[in-house]
């Protein structure tokens, strides 16, 4: 048994399981006594979790494959790959085109950018987005109407148009594709295919504009923790080291590690072919992807889920 | 907010303290290793965990990002003061416990086989049988059956003739007191 297969055992052991639940009550605890009046209840932040940890459940089930990238840093042997990623492990992405029209915060537009590509887009024809309150999206994702966020609570709401894909599902798909961000901590609430047009009435001051995927490199990796204590949620693994080998398994050599950015990114090339990625060190996190020639950037998630 | 650095984890749960759960995952098995190789009891390693932990959660606000390596240093100075403390007094603090609210966990049997096992009997078995004919028979009995034998404690009930909680407090007991006498050599 490895050191880090050991470790997660005994973070399952009862004692260890119950010692993080009375940590986690502690946290809760101290985050209310500093809760402004009329934050929500303790209770509320309980639903949340049940209802984040059915959303990703819900995701994994459906073959999602969360993966955004972004320049990050560091290559341990750059002669494995090609492309832009330069010694300096910052891997510059270079857009042909800027994104036109009225812009959200450039993370929002990363995000929008990375999850269209994840969802088999890579030229997305519009995303319309506004800043709201959870609740007022209740009529998209249920459980936000009572969701336990704070005076600073607000979202954002991106609504893109295209054409969008489940990973690893042939079907026909869907033309939209919405995004609930958190505006304060910046991870994902809620992300899926839209059903049904939105109607303009329900946010008369949607602004829109015209994304472009950032990156010019043909692999785009996100790092992002999954789940773990209240309020549970998507969250972008900052500053981690992710390495990167050939072949369908976490053996040998790395052909490379890579650092995301202060968002969980890192854009590189790779030759086409197939690789594995996992988070150095977490070998649990590994995901397979194989890389093509002459097609979009290959939007990667590193996922590490948290108990 | 999932980071890798202990020391971003612990700064960040001045403010946001679910960052604290997440810095508990990174380093709570290194820290029940570490209580149970010294204290060689599954209940005093867990209660010493639980307390470092707590005293770590109370005091976060203390903490300063030294570098590298920082978090974890401050959290084992803690961890070393719990463990001074309890070879002087043979018990555990709770004090850092009470004034967050946590209560005291009591071990299961799958909790102390599993605490048991990290407690890498082998490697300390020569030094504890220099000291092992110090202790009571019954102690001593019970040791030698689940220790060095290795027994399961249904067993170990059995040859002794009583129950398999009576057992574990013997076993548990005949540990601690080892361990106390062996400080130097064990620890």
């Amino acid at each position: 048994m490895n050191a880090d297969r050991e470790d997660r055992a005994i973070l399952e052991i009862p004692f260890a399981v119950e010692l993080a639940r009375q940590l986690d009550a502690a946290a809760t605890a101290a985050l209310d006594s500093a809760m402004p009046v009329g934050a929500h209840p303790r209770w509320s932040r309980l639903l949340l979790v049940i209802a984040a940890l059915a959303v990703a459940c819900t995701a994994v089930a459906l073959g999602l494959a969360l993966s955004a990238s972004h320049p990050g840093s560091a290559d341990m042997n750059p002669h494995s790959l090609i492309g832009s990623t330069s010694h300096s492990g910052r891997a510059t992405p270079s857009p042909t085109t800027s994104p036109q029209g009225d812009l959200p915060p450039a993370w929002v537009q990363k995000e929008v950018a990375w999850q269209s590509l994840a969802y088999g887009d890579a030229h997305p024809e519009e995303c319309s987005w506004t800043v709201t309150r959870p609740s007022r999206l209740a009529f998209l994702v249920p459980y936000l109407k009572s969701y336990p966020l704070r005076a600073d609570g607000a979202v954002y709401l991106a609504v893109l148009q295209g054409q969008f894909q489940l990973q690893g599902t042939h079907g026909p798909g869907a033309t939209r594709l919405f995004l609930v961000l958190w505006k304060r901590d910046r991870f994902y609430l809620a992300h899926g295919l839209v059903p049904a047009r939105i109607a303009p009435t329900q946010f008369p001051h949607m602004r829109s504009y015209q994304p472009v995927v950032p990156v010019s490199t043909n692999v785009w990796i996100r790092a992002y923790g999954e789940g773990g204590p209240a309020p549970g949620g998507i969250y972008p693994s900052r500053n981690t080291k992710v390495s990167v080998y050939a072949g369908t398994k976490v053996a040998g050599r790395p052909l490379t590690i890579v650092r995301t950015d202060a968002d969980g990114f890192f854009a590189l090339d790779l030759k086409p072919g197939t690789y594995t990625f996992s988070m150095t060190g977490k070998p649990y996190t590994a995901t397979t992807a194989t890389v093509r020639a002459d097609s979009p950037p290959l939007a990667v998630a590193v996922v590490l889920q948290m108990f | 907010m999932e980071c890798e650095r202990d020391e971003d984890l612990l700064v960040a749960s001045g403010e946001r303290p679910y960052s604290f759960v997440a810095f508990y995952y990174h380093t709570m098995p290194g820290l029940l290793r570490y209580f149970a190789r010294r204290t060689l009891d599954a209940q005093s390693a867990a209660d010493l965990t639980a307390e470092t932990f707590a005293e770590a959660f109370a005091g976060r606000g203390r903490f300063r990002d030294r570098g590298n390596g920082s978090a974890t240093a401050w959290l084992y100075t803690i961890a070393r003061r719990q463990f001074a403390h309890y070879l002087r007094r043979l018990r555990v603090e709770d004090a850092a416990r009470r004034r967050i609210g946590m209560e005291r966990i009591a071990l299961g049997p799958d909790d102390i086989e599993r605490i048991e096992a990290l407690m890498d009997f082998e490697e300390i078995g020569r030094a504890v049988s220099v000291a092992f004919n110090r202790l009571h028979t019954d102690q001593r009995e019970a040791l030698r059956l689940r220790v060095i034998e290795g027994r399961p404690y249904a067993e170990v009930a059995a040859e002794l003739g009583c129950s398999q909680d009576v057992a574990r407090s013997r076993v548990s007991r005949g540990l601690r007191r080892l361990a106390a006498e062996l400080d130097d050599e064990v620890t």
